[in-house]
């Protein structure tokens, strides 16, 4: 494995439901490498989704350590882990999430208004303009800028999620179920699309699937069942 | 700083969303009434200062004890140097009957006054004319009467009443029951223009004025009738309603020979209840009132010399009232946008919830998510305190012609001027009072948005992704 990007070491993870805690992750130790795409398999409920919230920083663990770059960042003040995620660590879902009143384009640009003021950003806005329609067009999507989520098919939609997880140049992207809410057609391309970025731009990827093929053609696999590793 | 998604997205949701319009205008309707009503609400009490003012003298000297001369008070008030006029007053209640009305009212009615025609309460006032004119608005009072009633007969004492005039009434009026010729004229009373409209009075008539007063008859007093007649000599009108509506003035020397006071007694006296006092202009009037109610204190004990605002504390206190009650009315219109405002930002929140999952898992922090929904906020109340503020200041300026066009086109007259004597509607614009007002709908626009805002702020992010 390349040097770990993104680690989870010793990760619990409990909810608590009325006065029980349910756990969740019990003691899980997970690591990505620099340009890895490493699949995370699992039958439901074994945790997946709980070790991608907590390795983006989302959902903070209840024990044991989240690290970037071998530094701990779960326990950073919550701007810091913001700024950390919005410039590492990007994140793709089964159901794209886009923001349905903005067009293809402007969802991408959104990316680019995390840490920036409006006059800052108005400042930049043509060369970030320019970022954002060159990721559209890495994507395949050329023709498609102005058009609205809900004009989009689903494969359309996903490609739109990508380019603007990618827009921050993050090191590592994690995808929930990014191929699961579409065709084998559909998902087939946009696999390929993930494979190539991953190549092309040395961005990792934490992959939660179902999918035994498409895990198959990813780096290392890694198996999960009642919240902890078991591969 | 503001981070740039904050405000684009606030923008781009507010745009997305018709019913925002909803609070936009609830804003502006509730701005546009607190500066409309709140201007001719202004304007109305600056009329009703100014006919205060004009109706009342700049101090009064009053609370004198039943034996007050006014050579001696007048001695001592004016020994200020800051008292530039005194008039004599003398005050005493009565009624009066116009002359002839009230046997054929008695007949048709078997006896029982009940037509305001036939008789009314008043509220006599005896004063000197001449002091009057130089110390109180009195030369106004009698233009105005004149131009709403009947000019006086004698311009330059408009209490001097012409027999000719008298027999000239006598003779157009004549009817069954009115005596004949006169020897000689009654003293001239001074009705307002108003009363002389509502109980149909005319220039020279004759007015059949009663009251009463004690009379010390060793060991008891008696209370004895006293009749006279006077004669209308002109109009007064000092535009104080309440003034207008219950004063009757007369020859102060007139009234001072009902309550007894004959000028051919050795032991009569000036008799005067007020003193009316002109100050210096430039000098303050609460000064020079306390310092005349100190000069005064010897002499008589009780008395207050008041300010015209003093004089008139109650009717000033419940207009400023009824105007506080209006503000307070109309900031609950503000209220009720403000929770249309909040209703409507909520609503988004909820249905923005996955959004704001998003956001964060890109990198937005709390106080960004926060200020989307705050700037949406106050986006809506800057638009409707802009919106109110131009259409209440346009509305306050046109609103005369808007009340004619009203008139003229509906047949419905939004502030009925004749009501209030008024010739247009009165208004006033202060621009402290408009800047309160914008910044306030600003502000409860703010907080408004802020609630459903800091629910957005403190949602967990995990859930806010899984929201269906």
């Amino acid at each position: 494995m390349t040097r770990p990007i993104l680690e989870a070491r010793a990760v619990t993870k409990s909810y608590a439901i009325g006065s029980r805690s349910i756990p969740v992750l019990r003691g899980v130790d997970l690591a990505i490498g620099e340009g890895e795409v490493v699949a995370l398999l699992g039958a439901s409920g074994a945790g997946k989704s709980t070790l991608l919230h907590v390795l983006g920083l989302l959902d903070p663990p209840t024990d044991g350590q989240v690290l970037f770059e071998g530094k701990p960042v779960h326990n950073l003040p919550i701007r810091e882990r913001a700024h950390l995620r919005h410039r590492q660590i990007g994140f793709v879902f089964q159901f794209y999430h886009l923001i349905p009143e903005l067009n293809a384009l402007e969802n991408v640009k959104l990316g680019t208004m995390m840490d920036r003021s409006l006059w800052s950003w108005l400042k930049d806005r043509r060369a970030l303009d320019e970022r954002a329609r060159e990721l559209l067009r890495t994507v395949g999507l050329t023709e498609r800028h102005t058009h609205r989520p809900s004009e989009l098919s689903g494969g359309e939609r996903q490609r739109v999620a990508i380019a603007r997880a990618l827009i921050a140049r993050p090191k590592v992207i994690l995808a929930d179920e990014p191929t699961g809410n579409l065709d084998s057609e559909t998902a087939a391309g946009v696999l390929e699309l993930l494979f190539r970025i991953n190549r092309e731009e040395r961005v990792a990827f934490l992959m939660v699937t179902h999918d035994e093929r498409l895990a198959d053609r990813c780096h290392r696999v890694v198996r999960m069942k009642d919240g902890v590793v078991v591969s | 700083m503001i981070p740039a998604y904050s405000g684009f997205l606030a923008l781009r949701y507010l745009r997305t969303r018709w019913v925002n319009i909803l609070g936009t205008l609830g804003v502006a309707v509730a701005v546009w009434a607190l500066i409309v009503v709140i201007a001719v609400f202004s304007g109305f009490i600056s009329e009703i200062r100014q006919s205060i003012r004009i109706a009342t003298p700049d101090l009064l000297a009053t609370g004198f004890d039943a034996e007050a001369s006014f050579e001696e008070l007048d001695a001592l008030i004016r020994a200020d140097e800051d008292v530039v006029g005194t008039a004599p007053r003398l005050r005493h209640h009565g009624m009066y009957f116009p002359y002839g009305r009230l046997g054929q009212h008695l007949q048709q009615t078997r006896g029982m006054v009940t037509s305001p025609l036939a008789f009314d309460f008043v509220e006599l006032v005896g004063i000197d004319a001449e002091r009057e004119k130089e110390t109180t608005g009195f030369r106004t009072w009698i233009e105005k009467g004149a131009a709403h009633g009947f000019a006086p007969a004698v311009p330059d004492d408009p209490l001097e009443v012409p027999v000719a005039l008298e027999e000239k009434w006598r003779r157009e009026a004549r009817q069954p029951g009115t005596p004949g010729p006169l020897l000689k004229a009654s003293p001239g009373v001074l009705v307002s223009s108003r009363r002389a409209r509502a109980s149909q009075l005319d220039l020279g008539q004759q007015l059949s004025v009663v009251t009463a007063r004690f009379v010390d008859r060793g060991e008891d007093t008696d209370l004895v009738q006293v009749r006279r007649y006077f004669t209308i000599s002109g109009c007064f009108e000092t535009n104080h309603q309440i003034l207008d509506e219950t004063t009757a003035l007369v020859g102060i020397d007139a009234l001072r020979e009902m309550l007894g006071q004959h000028p051919d007694d050795p032991f009569a006296i000036d008799l005067v209840s007020d003193v009316a006092i002109r100050v210096r202009p430039g000098a303050d009037p609460a000064t020079v009132a306390a310092r005349v109610q100190a000069a005064l204190l010897a002499a008589q004990p009780g008395a207050t010399v008041l300010t015209w605002e003093q004089q008139n504390r109650v009717f000033l206190g419940a207009v400023d009232q009824e105007r506080g009650m209006m503000k307070l009315i109309l900031f609950a219109v503000m209220l009720v946008a403000a929770f249309l405002i909040y209703s409507t930002l909520h609503m988004t929140v909820t249905q923005k919830t996955r959004d704001i999952g998003v956001l964060t898992s890109m990198g937005a922090a709390p106080p960004g998510i926060l200020r989307i929904f705050v700037l949406s906020g106050g986006v809506i109340g800057v638009a409707g305190a802009v919106l109110g503020v131009v259409s209440g200041l346009l509305s306050a300026h046109y609103l005369n012609d808007i009340n004619d066009w009203s008139r003229a086109k509906l047949g419905v007259e939004l502030f009925p001027t004749a009501l209030y004597s008024l010739d247009q509607i009165p208004y006033e614009i202060e621009p402290g009072w408009v800047t309160q007002v914008a910044v306030s709908a600003l502000a409860i626009t703010l907080l408004a948005a802020w609630l459903p805002a800091r629910r957005a702020a403190r949602m967990d992010p995990v859930r806010a992704l899984s929201h269906e």
